[in-house]
């Protein structure tokens, strides 16, 4: 563990008492939910079992590890009042539909507060792939739907997982059937609207695919509004044998937003998942990235860039678990971070006994531009395979003053000079996505964004 | 001589690095259309020198002063020593991974341009002078597209220094150890280089370890740097002189 300079902001709060007022309101808040389902509710027993896993487990607090660097609890305590419901959205704003022409062609779908809105949702039957909510689903095809359901929601890892399960109102189930080239990247638009009041939601997606698939998932994350929005969200992500699946999250436009963005992939066999996450806007985030390589020959590759400036947080807690032989993963995740800011990453790889002839490879890369800036990084390998390859590397460093000078010496100003070694550690990353548009659009956001930094 | 045409005047320079004097009273004044050729053995405080006219950080100057065109050079940010026409060609080339070459050279062009209040080359213009210029150097085409000096051999780190000092047109070019790491053909092509780049208007400073370099770059004057100071300095004679006769006599001589 690395650890720089700022005190643990759990040292500077009395967590004790914010745990129990947290506590309390979720207990609120999901006796409202639970009895306004109807006892029907297809998922209304897993929304129940969830939430007593919640009350089993219990909020982070001071000596949760998994939450050691970001004091999760104490923020939501001073910041919201959970026992909310989700605000319904006014639906009309016309900053939606100028949010949705800034993006490139792509099969859109909107989730306002995690609701679909449908009128920006143009997606008919002769789309090559199939969204439905979850009570749609559940009314036409309720064995096939659960079944999909049950080995998502089986989900025993993170607490804020457990929570979305217990209070989410309306999931959205995409299905992409067999055989299935998308001509286009699906992208989400998962809007909270904070105009008129604070806002806290419980977006779930669950992603299906079937088998010899390929496909791109742009998940884009907005807020609208001056008040902050908490976002509690959770993506279930199913990939069928011999499918590729490329998933960008982009963390890019959150304003205001407190953010819990938990993925979990299952990989069937001969799948391969690109998972890519840009963060750096926002007041918080915590990203809980879970890939369960559950057949042999899958693969499974991590890419992120994280950039947070001023006061933000920005933590990254990733899982790739591998339970069957001859699987591979490769991890990038690469921060600059100014100001006062705090990255956190922590990258898990679970090589499980079975899981003989293992690949895995991972590395953290930091920046640090200022003396305030902070990174907590920690490799975790718990491997219990004996023919296994894997290897971890962490740095934490400054900006190469040689390299400066070189650039300098050529006559390009400091600033710029500056701009331009970030931007080509950056690009590492960025060079990875696979889609053009989106790069492009990336490199121009995150000049933006370090031209704030430094 | 006018005293317009003195380029570089440097005046009882004395420098540290970490509390330890290095340079102890340089004086060297360089006019334009002059090769100058500073040599020494290790540690005389060569790549000192070359470093603090080129403004690297980490190094204090206690006492003296350096005139650039007219203009207090130590008090220029290096990106304005470049502007006002100063090269250095590093003795270890940096590698900068992601940035290509020719958009490092193109920026670099364009910035100095910019701060001389001149208009941007475009993309056709810079391409056309990139040729030309990388031609003189015997620059591979492939080197361009490639990142900055990453994975490059140690001739071709040199080369491309060259061919930045092309890009650049300064009127005084340092040239720290140019030399060194090179094969007899690289160090004939780095020379021919530097001798098609040379003008009435223009000056060099050749620092060199080994007289070999100067058989191809014939330098005016020849001063021999030591302990931090120029113990002695003469014509072209004398780099031939030292190559015979080693170091060792001129410390005899100082001691």
């Amino acid at each position: 563990m690395i650890g720089l300079k700022k005190p643990l902001l759990s040292k500077l709060f009395p967590n004790d008492m914010h745990t129990t007022t947290v506590f309390t309101q979720l207990q609120e808040a999901f006796t409202k939910h639970i009895n306004s389902l109807p006892a029907t509710h297809g998922w209304k027993k897993a929304q129940q079992e969830a939430y007593h896993a919640f009350q089993q487990l219990g909020l982070p607090h001071a000596k949760t590890e998994a939450y050691r660097n970001t004091s999760i609890t104490s923020i939501l305590a001073e910041k919201f009042n959970l026992s909310n419901s989700p605000v319904a959205s006014t639906q009309t704003s016309p900053e939606i539909d100028m949010l949705l022409q800034q993006m490139f062609d792509s099969y859109s779908i909107v989730l306002v507060n995690g609701v679909l809105n449908r009128r920006r949702t143009p997606i008919n039957l002769t789309s090559p792939f199939q969204i439905y909510t979850f009570e749609e689903a559940y009314a036409k095809h309720p064995d096939w739907f659960m079944q999909h359901f049950v080995q998502s929601a089986s989900d025993k890892l993170d607490v804020f997982t457990f929570i979305n399960t217990a209070l989410f109102r309306e999931g959205l189930f995409i299905y992409i059937p067999d055989n299935v080239v998308l001509d286009k990247p699906l992208c989400i638009y998962n809007i909270t609207d904070t105009t008129t009041e604070q806002t806290i939601n419980y977006p779930r997606i669950l992603i299906a695919t079937g088998k010899n698939s390929q496909l791109s998932v742009i998940n884009s994350w907005h807020t609208l509004g001056d008040n902050e929005g908490f976002t509690n969200a959770v993506t279930d992500i199913i990939v069928g044998p011999y499918t590729q699946l490329d998933c960008y999250t982009l963390q890019t436009q959150l304003g205001n937003a407190y953010q819990i963005n938990n993925i979990h992939y299952y990989q069937a066999e001969h799948s391969i998942v690109n998972n890519y996450t840009f963060s750096w806007d926002g007041m918080l985030i915590r990203n809980n990235l879970h890939i369960a390589i559950q057949a042999s020959h899958a693969e499974a590759n991590m890419y992120g860039l994280y950039c947070p400036n001023n006061t933000q947080h920005i933590d990254n807690h990733t899982l790739v678990d591998h339970q069957q032989p001859h699987t591979s993963s490769n991890e990038l995740y690469k921060g600059i971070i100014g100001g006062n800011a705090t990255g956190v990453f922590n990258g898990r790889i679970h090589v499980q006994p079975e899981a003989q002839k293992t690949n895995a490879f991972q590395a953290n890369n930091n920046i640090l531009l200022s003396d305030q800036a902070t990174i907590h990084t920690k490799p975790q390998l718990e491997i219990w395979a004996d023919d296994v390859k894997c290897s971890h590397g962490a740095t934490v460093g400054q900006l190469d003053e040689s390299q400066l000078f070189y650039l300098q010496s050529r006559g390009i100003p400091e600033n710029l000079a500056k701009h331009m070694l970030l931007e080509s550690f950056a690009d590492e990353v960025i060079s990875k996505v696979n889609l053009l548009p989106l790069q492009e659009y990336l490199r121009k956001d995150f000049k933006e964004q370090i031209s704030q930094l430094a | 001589m006018k005293q317009t045409q003195k380029m570089l005047i440097i005046n009882n320079l004395h420098a540290s690095v970490e509390g330890q004097e290095i340079l102890k009273g340089i004086n060297l004044t360089v006019q334009a259309g002059e090769v100058h050729a500073i040599m020494g053995p290790n540690g005389s405080g060569k790549s000192t020198l070359a470093s603090i006219l080129a403004g690297k950080p980490g190094y204090t100057v206690t006492a003296g002063r350096v005139d650039f065109h007219g203009q207090d050079l130590l008090s220029l940010a290096p990106e304005e020593r470049a502007a006002a026409g100063l090269f250095l060609a590093f003795q270890y080339p940096v590698e900068i991974p992601g940035v290509s070459n020719t958009n490092f050279l193109k920026t670099a062009v364009n910035q100095i341009r910019k701060h001389r209040g001149q208009e941007p080359l475009d993309a056709v213009e810079f391409l056309k002078i990139l040729k030309e210029k990388a031609a003189l150097v015997n620059m591979d085409k492939e080197l361009l597209h490639r990142t900055l000096n990453e994975g490059f051999s140690g001739g071709e780190k040199k080369r491309n220094e060259i061919l930045q000092m092309a890009m650049l047109a300064p009127s005084l070019s340092i040239l720290d150890e140019t030399d060194s790491g090179l094969d007899i053909d690289a160090l004939k092509t780095v020379a021919f280089g530097v001798n098609q780049l040379k003008t009435n208007d223009n000056a060099t400073i050749v620092i060199t370890h080994y007289q070999r370099l100067l058989d191809f770059i014939v330098p005016d004057f020849v001063h021999v740097l030591y302990k931090g100071k120029i113990v002695k300095s003469g014509s072209k004679e004398l780099a031939k002189e030292l190559e015979a006769k080693g170091y060792d006599w001129l410390k005899e001589a100082t001691a």
